[in-house]
């Protein structure tokens, strides 16, 4: 057991708490419904833009992307454009690998020896997860527009129906909602259960997951079983995005609110955490700069003037020895 | 007491290779112990290889002091430069004795059963000593090592500007 | 597993399993053999570098540290995020999502938690966190942060000195996080401290006043290649004629001066000389410029600029066309991802092109600088140099890929191209440990110092281990790098795991099989070694 989780988990039980009590007992419905998610909003966006601006403030002062492939050299021998790009198209292609498939991770691919052969197995676990988790959470995001949108377009239509396309249970059960919630458990399972990622795992790592697994649940039982007011919700999600917010006159049910409110918690700890990976790794040197610094110079802004210890400082200190060997010198 | 079931050995061979894995931190105990690749987990296999052998040999009564030493070399080369004390680095050996014990808990109630512990006890105390003596000399090989690569630079440019020179290597041919 | 016995007296002996302490309280290990010697005063100084109260030792209690050495590191570390958008990013992106905790080979070797990729990273990022951002400072402790304390640094000393700087962990991280560029902020702030190592700052030193890591001078410098000079005559019958600052050459000759001075690096140098004798390049050693290499890489970014400048400045002044480097590892990073942004443009050099075969290196554009397996695969592939590659049939090769010119260059199959046309018997290592994946000599980075051999013997076994692996099945006995760093850690790391197995420069194998012009027959190989004693051997 450790603290680190036994916080986080209880951290985001006491929101969820709290807006449901704040909600349904305390009758502070246009807090949670309405200036909450403003708030939120209003946090995430400067916080990201804010952070973002941050990075880019910061100059790339050198070329240091990580050749995973053979360079680009002699035009006989066959360059790995994309893991090693020496060009825009090929960096293109490796952010895109990177961004829609986690190439890198991915290459936690390794090798194993039975008996005299070898045979290949893919570690692909932690991808996997983070792949499913990653996709189910657009996906869940994608389902939610129709919440915010009317008409509602064609193509969130579409993936309705095709998150839905099993037609199980009634309402019809979205695999999306469900794969977010046993991938975001799974990756919890391994930080608390795999040693060696549990003593670098902090609170900053398991409340995010709790935080969404808390999204997740309070969704699923919103949909499932409290089965609460969809036409209250989209009502409500209406006036915020047209700015004429009002809370509807049908109660929408506390745990609305509960999942309501985790969800702005997750908005505005987005900019102060790690999530801010997403924005990161557009920016990371190492994978969106050309290995061609080489063929095309690359300018350093705050290039350091520095001492250097210039050739004839060097041959005043060894004139006489130079000349004895026959070095030829400048000054005689 | 000559049949050991593949079974039972393989049990006590995966105890004893337990109690090395524990001797290092948790965090890397999993990875030590359970990642199968040969590459990735050198230490890890390394060690379970041979202290398979090594739990095969033990078991001879007649030991084939050979066959030990291929099989504990490995995994004492490790230790030695694992920052281990040499009492931690060797302390698993001794181990055997209990492990074995408690695989077969009868044992000590027959007479027939007395001396046979009484041999692997002495198998166990001296493949104490080989690997005291293995231990040593790969201690000592990083000491050389360590001589060796002081004197290097100096001892070559003292060579190359003919302030010194070495007893030409006549008669290798012979020896060899 | 879990029945495994525990006698008491057992367990007390050997049981190190930390005890459910967290990292931030576990303090490093630096008792004599866990630490690279301490600099000595008179290199910073020669540097310009700040320097603390004292002489100090890391097994000490106090390390003299300067009195506002809290600022100093503060400021210190300010003005790097201001500087690097890579530091940012690395500080605020990282999941700790484990990908890369495996993946180094200190944490293979050692099992060190803290050898683990990430959490090498949070040790600076615990303070980044405390000392920069908004989380950090109101959430403390639970928002991972801590304050920066004299134990703190002496952290990074011990775990930013036990990273060679490799960057394997960089190619499987999802966020391209790289702890080389982690380590080489931690250690930039250490050295703000006055806190560095004598095996990095005496070579800087040394190179910056003399050209060379050693401190050989000119006359000595010029003695040494001469002498190899006599060697190939007596191996080959030819005489080489290479020149020092000579004016007016087409290409200025850069390598390490470990080939120069430390074996088996001079059989490297001779393969270079016979080479370049043979296809008769007009090329010049420069004594000023001695040095491929640049230990300023493991200073700080101002101290390799400091260094590698005199390559561009001396051919400038000798009017060389362009240059051409030699086998070296960090020396190659440094002249593929900054040599030209630092100390460019080289517009006084043209675009290198092959004397020999024409070829023009598109790729050397702008940084004007060629790598000789660049150019030997050049060579080869347009039939202009006569090979007998029978003559090093006594050694069975495998090719250590140098973590420089692999994860910071993609110097691949030039070299591979190379040695398969310069020698018969060639066995790749497995796959998971080469080319991208290669696993470091153990003693990148300024670690190849011999306080800790135990702690390159760790870090190199998987290294080893890979090698052992080709060397039962293939009976390999040779290793070929192109880094004068691994011709020096790579022949005790073999000698301590796979004895039996040599080591070698890619060029010193070209030495041995290039028919040279007027050559009399070769008995013996560049190591002045019978060519065929080892091959009958394994005959019978």
């Amino acid at each position: 057991m450790n603290v680190h989780y036994l916080y986080s988990l209880l951290a985001v039980i006491i929101l969820g708490l709290i807006a449901y009590a704040g909600s349904e007992g305390a009758g502070l419905t246009w807090l949670f419904g309405l200036v909450i998610p403003y708030v939120a909003l209003l946090i995430f966006i400067v916080g990201f833009a804010n952070r973002v601006w941050g990075w880019a403030k910061s100059p790339v002062p050198f070329r240091i992307p990580t050749t995973a492939g053979q360079q680009k050299s002699l035009d006989w021998i066959k360059s790995s454009s994309i893991d090693n790009p020496s060009s825009t198209p090929g960096v293109i292609m490796r952010m895109a690998l990177e961004i829609f498939l986690f190439r890198s991770l991915f290459r936690n691919s390794r090798v194993e020896i039975s008996g005299d052969r070898l045979s290949y197995k893919w570690v692909i676990w932690l991808w996997l997860f983070a792949i499913l988790f990653h996709y189910s959470f657009l996906v869940v995001v994608i389902r939610h527009m129709r919440f915010f949108l009317e008409p509602i377009p064609f193509v969130i239509l579409m993936i309705d129906k095709v998150d839905s396309i099993f037609q199980v249970g009634s309402p019809v059960v979205y695999q999306s909602g469900v794969v977010l919630f046993a991938a975001a458990t799974v990756l919890l399972l391994r930080r608390v259960f795999v040693p060696k990622v549990n003593y670098i795992s902090r609170a900053a790592d398991y409340f995010p997951l709790f935080l969404i697994i808390g999204i997740a649940f309070t969704g699923i039982v919103m949909r499932y079983f409290a089965k609460v007011d969809v036409v209250g919700a989209k009502e409500l999600a209406m006036g915020l995005v047209t700015f004429s917010p009002g809370i509807p006159d049908a109660s929408i049910g506390g745990i609305f609110y509960a999942h309501l409110f985790l969800v702005c918690v997750l908005l505005a700890y987005i900019p102060f955490s790690k999530l801010m990976h997403m924005g990161g790794i557009f920016l990371s040197p190492t994978r969106n700069l050309a290995n061609n610094s080489r063929a095309k110079r690359h300018v350093n802004p705050w290039n350091n003037p520095v001492k250097v210890h210039t050739y004839e400082e060097y041959e005043d200190d060894f004139r006489d020895k130079m000349i004895e060997a026959g070095l030829p010198v400048e000054k005689e | 007491m000559d049949t050991i079931s593949t079974e039972k050995k393989q049990r006590l061979s995966q105890n004893w290779f337990s109690v090395i894995i524990n001797t290092y931190p948790t965090e890397s105990k999993a990875f030590f112990g359970k990642n199968k690749d040969l590459f990735a987990n050198p230490v890890g296999n390394t060690i379970k290889r041979n202290i398979e052998r090594l739990t095969h040999e033990v078991l001879l009564l007649d030991l084939n002091r050979d066959h030990v030493k291929e099989a504990l070399e490995p995994i004492i080369r490790i230790r030695a430069v694992q920052e281990f004390s040499i009492s931690d680095a060797l302390a698993f050996i001794f181990a055997f004795k209990t492990i074995f014990r408690k695989e077969n808990p009868s044992l000590s109630q027959t007479e027939e059963g007395r001396l046979y512990l009484e041999a692997l006890d002495a198998n166990i105390d001296e493949i104490v000593l080989m690997a005291l003596d293995i231990y040593m000399s790969c201690k000592h090989k990083i000491y050389t090592l360590r001589i060796n690569e002081a004197k290097k630079h100096v001892r070559q440019l003292l060579i190359k500007k003919n302030l010194m020179c070495e007893v030409p290597e006549t008669g290798v041919e012979i020896i060899r | 597993m879990a029945d495994f016995p525990k006698p008491k007296e057992m367990f007390d002996s050997i049981d190190y399993a930390l005890p459910e302490k967290q990292w931030e309280d576990v303090p490093p290990d630096l008792s004599p053999g866990n630490f690279c010697y301490p600099t000595k005063r008179k290199n910073l100084e020669y540097l310009g570098l700040p320097a603390n109260k004292d002489e100090w030792s890391p097994s000490d209690e106090d390390w003299n540290l300067p009195d506002n050495w809290q600022t100093i590191i503060h400021e210190g570390f300010k003005d790097l995020l201001g500087k690097y958008r890579s530091l940012k990013i690395f500080m605020d992106t990282c999941v700790r999502c484990g990908a890369c905790a495996d993946k180094c080979h200190f944490f293979i070797g050692t099992g060190d938690p803290k050898n683990m990729p990430v959490l090498r990273a949070e040790l600076l990022r615990s303070v980044y966190r405390n000392d920069f951002t908004m989380a950090g400072k109101i959430l403390g402790s639970i928002g991972g942060a801590r304050k920066l304390t004299k134990d703190v640094i002496k952290e990074w000393f011990s775990y930013f000195y036990q990273c060679s700087e490799c960057r394997r962990c960089s190619v499987y991280c999802p966020y391209g996080i790289d702890t080389a560029e982690i380590t080489m902020m931690g250690r930039e702030l250490l050295t703000l401290l006055g806190l560095n190592i004598n095996w990095i700052l005496e070579p800087a030193a040394n190179c910056f006043r003399t050209g060379n890591h050693l401190g050989i001078q000119p006359h000595a410098f010029k003695e040494m290649v001469e002498f190899f000079c006599d060697d190939i005559e007596d191996i080959t019958g030819v005489r080489v004629n290479p020149t020092f600052n000579r004016k007016g050459a087409e290409i200025l000759f850069v390598t390490p001066s470990g080939d120069v001075f430390a074996d088996p690096g001079t059989y490297t140098m001779m393969g270079y000389l016979m080479l370049f004798e043979h296809i008769g390049l007009d090329y010049t050693l420069s004594t000023y410029a001695s040095e491929g290499g640049n230990f300023g890489l493991f200073t700080s970014a101002d101290m390799m600029k400091r260094l590698n400048a005199k390559m561009y400045a001396e051919s400038k002044r000798l009017g060389v066309k362009w240059i051409l480097g030699g086998e070296c590892g960090h020396m190659w990073r440094v002249i593929n991802q900054y040599m030209e942004t630092m100390n460019g443009p080289a517009d006084f050099l043209e675009v290198p092109v092959s004397p020999i075969t024409g070829t023009r290196f598109a790729n050397a554009a702008s940084t004007k600088m060629v790598h000789i397996a660049e150019f030997t695969a050049d060579l080869i592939r347009n039939n202009k140099l006569k090979l007998d590659p029978s003559r090093n049939d006594k050694n069975i090769v495998t090719f250590h890929d140098s973590c420089n010119p692999a994860r910071g260059m993609g110097l691949f199959d030039e070299p591979r191209y190379v040695l398969k046309n310069v020698c018969n018997n060639f066995y790749d290592m497995p796959e998971s440990t080469i080319r991208e994946q290669t696993f470091c000599c153990g003693s990148g980075s300024g670690l190849n110092t011999e306080e800790i051999m135990d702690l390159r013997m760790r870090g190199g076994l998987p290294r080893a281990n890979a090698v052992q692996y080709v060397h039962d099945k293939y009976g390999v006995n040779m290793l070929a790098c192109v880094c004068a760093i691994d011709r020096a850690a790579l022949p005790p790391l073999m000698d301590y795991w796979v004895p039996g197995v040599g080591v070698t420069g890619l060029h010193e194998l070209v030495g041995n099989a290039l028919v040279m012009e007027g050559e009399t027959e070769r008995t013996v190989d560049l190591r002045q070694e019978p060519l065929k004693e080892e091959e009958e051997d394994a005959d019978e």
